[in-house]
């Protein structure tokens, strides 16, 4: 306990100061350092979604999901097609995310079940190939071209936080986010089933001796990691394009997320997204970073490593090899 | 069981071991495949042209081949080479633009891209399985970003070779890479050098370490072997001829872009060693072989190339796991 508070308090102060460069060295002022801090958090928001269903998959089934980013694309393709038919946001998110859990339900009974038992650089690439395939087939189907909707009606407005004039619409993904990890923290500590897949994360074969169908837990989280990943697609659309290209480039970022905060840690998985969104956002206005800041996530990976090779909160062992 | 038992079973299991050796030697000299290989694509051009698909299956085949060594010898899968085949590209461009010589530029490119290899090794196997792949992957995304953001690398439009002159070879044969025979020809050399290279190394004792790491690395460590060091080894060896044959392609194609750094890029390579087979030295090459020709015949259809490799990456990991010339050879050994 108290290393994880160590842990989380060093981190953010690490953050801290290095937002406190990028507003001293890009004399970033007033109402507008609020406005950036409040971007970081709406990009951090869409990471730990996506890091959390990554991570969720991973600590369940011992698998890398590389076709999370293409579960992304679908939340996010579903939501542009269903609003371009005329429905409500609210309608098309939901058809996302019914959409990437049948996805996601799709990749798991078809071949990745009978990858479980296997060498997981078979999973690793099943999981490659459909992130593959799929960038091409929304290509195919949707063409190369990037797509984005306009916030829904009800989101347009802007609220006044600290004198900044910030988008109704993003302050409400990151309410909505935190009311959604929170529902997920519940799902996993507080009820029956949160249990057995909390089980079957540390020891499966003792979780089927106790009469529990693993193979089904293992279905489920695969599905809810899935739905998860669709609904980052789904709140993403209206505040960036996106085009086939954007579910493997998100893929990447998530992967540094998830190694920086360690795999496997619900705590450490949402300090790795604030942190790796924080970089990102105030690194274009560190002079000497400045276009290389997409880079700089990976300079700090690496950093991370190097200090603490399991990550933030990643636990000691646990998928060490 | 009796000792009896165990005797008989012992014996019948060297029995079968040497039949399956003596079956084996129908290809000969284990270098025969490779020398069979190299054989064919020096007489190809004559009879059918195309030396740029040639020269292109050639150059990735010999990629995967080195690849190879970390993902089939080593057991890690790096999905992070392409950075070091990309950075072999722009180094070599550089070079014999800025006046060395060609032996010159391939020595530079082998010195960068094992300093490379050297740090990104360093960092990467800190961690093994999943861990490892992200992490290479991060890191190869790292370089390709810092090639295309920058300004003297020509960001996203890549740079063009612009001294394509009569080049001397240890001052003595001059080579004029303005004739796309003379390039693939010598490409087709330095491949043939650098295979044979690879073939002594896996070969050595060294080779089989990192077998022995990769069939159980904490027997390997307890046994005495340095086994952070071997595979920091093997990954730098890699990386250099990873870094030499992107360097080799520019004497094919002159012109470099930051996609040859790309993840994908090295992902493809992966799929062409899995379509070769990863426990086979000369798989990867063979695969390099089939993937142009699939390719070839699929983009005849469509343009789209990544349902492409989608596809057939789920076709090997589906069915055929061991890779073409894994599955040939347990075909002839049923």
């Amino acid at each position: 306990m108290r290393e994880k508070l160590k842990v989380t308090v060093a981190v953010l102060a690490f953050v801290a100061a290095y937002i406190g460069v990028a507003i001293y060295a890009g004399g970033i002022e007033g109402a507008f350092t609020v406005t950036f801090l409040l971007n970081g958090l709406q990009a951090a928001a869409l990471f730990t979604l996506l890091a959390l269903g990554l991570s969720l998959i991973f600590g369940m089934a011992g698998i890398i999901n590389f076709a999370h980013g293409a579960i992304f694309l679908l939340g996010a393709y579903v939501t542009w097609y269903v609003s371009s038919l005329g429905f409500g946001y609210i309608l098309s998110v939901i058809a996302a995310v019914i959409a990437t859990g049948l996805f996601g339900l799709l990749i798991e009974v078809i071949g990745l079940r009978r990858l479980y038992e296997e060498d997981e650089l078979l999973q690793i690439l099943y999981t490659f190939g459909i992130a593959l395939g799929f960038q091409g087939l929304i290509t195919f189907v949707a063409g190369p071209s990037s797509r984005s909707i306009n916030p829904p009606g009800w989101g347009t407005g802007s609220a006044t936080i600290l004198g900044a004039q910030y988008p109704l619409f993003r302050l409400l993904i990151i309410v909505f986010t935190i009311v959604l990890i929170g529902i997920v923290w519940f799902m996993l500590q507080r009820t029956n089933i949160g249990l057995i897949i909390r089980a079957g994360t540390r020891d499966t074969e003792m979780t089927r001796i106790l009469g529990h169908n693993v193979e089904r837990m293992f279905t489920l989280v695969f599905v809810i990691g899935s739905m998860l990943a669709g609904i980052a697609g789904a709140l993403a659309i209206p505040i960036r394009p996106v085009s086939p290209v954007t579910g493997n480039e998100i893929i990447i970022e998530t992967f540094v997320v998830v190694v920086v905060g360690g795999l496997g840690s619900f705590l450490g998985t949402i300090l790795g997204g604030i942190s790796i969104a924080q970089i990102l956002t105030f690194g274009s206005y560190i002079p000497v970073i400045e276009k290389y800041s997409t880079t700089a996530i990976f300079v700090f990976m690496a950093l991370v490593l190097l200090i603490r090779p399991r990550g933030f909160l990643g636990s000691v062992g646990f998928m060490e090899d | 069981m009796s000792l009896k038992n165990t005797v008989t079973n012992v014996s019948e299991r060297v029995q079968t071991v040497h039949q399956r050796i003596s079956q084996h030697q129908y290809l000969g000299h284990p270098l025969a495949p490779i020398l069979a290989l190299i054989a064919v694509f020096a007489i190809a051009p004559p009879l059918i042209g195309r030396e740029l698909l040639l020269g292109l299956m050639l150059v990735f085949g010999v990629f995967a081949v080195a690849y190879n060594l970390v993902l089939g010898y080593s057991g890690l899968v790096s999905f992070g080479h392409a950075a070091f085949f990309g950075t072999g590209s722009y180094v070599v461009i550089f070079a014999l633009d800025g006046g060395f010589s060609i032996i010159g530029s391939f020595l530079a490119v082998a010195a960068i891209s094992a300093v490379l290899g050297a740090v990104i090794g360093l960092i990467s196997l800190r961690r093994r399985g999943i861990y490892f792949a992200m992490i290479t992957l991060a890191l190869g995304q790292a370089i390709y970003g810092f090639i295309f953001y920058s300004e003297f690398t020509g960001g996203a439009d890549g740079l063009i070779l612009e001294t394509v002159e009569p080049s001397l070879l240890f001052g003595v044969v001059s080579l004029d890479f303005t004739n796309s025979l003379v390039s693939y020809y010598f490409i087709l050399g330095a491949s043939l050098l650098v295979l044979l290279i690879l073939y002594r190394i896996v070969r050595s004792p060294f080779g089989l370490t990192l077998e022995a790491i990769r069939e159980n690395e904490e027997r390997a460590n307890h046994l005495g072997y340095n086994v952070q060091f071997t595979l920091l080894n093997s990954f730098v060896i890699s990386a250099m001829f990873s870094g030499i044959m992107g360097g080799l392609l520019m004497l094919l194609i002159n012109i470099t872009s930051p996609t040859n750094a790309h993840w994908l890029t090295g992902g493809e390579v992966l799929i062409m060693v899995l379509l070769g087979g990863v426990h086979s030295f000369t798989g990867p090459l063979v695969g390099s072989v089939v993937f142009y020709t699939l390719s070839e015949v699929f983009l005849t259809f469509t343009d789209n190339h990544l349902l492409f490799l989608g596809i057939t990456l789920l076709i090997i990991v589906l069915f055929i796991p061991d890779g073409a010339v894994g599955s040939l050879r347990d075909a002839l050994e049923r």
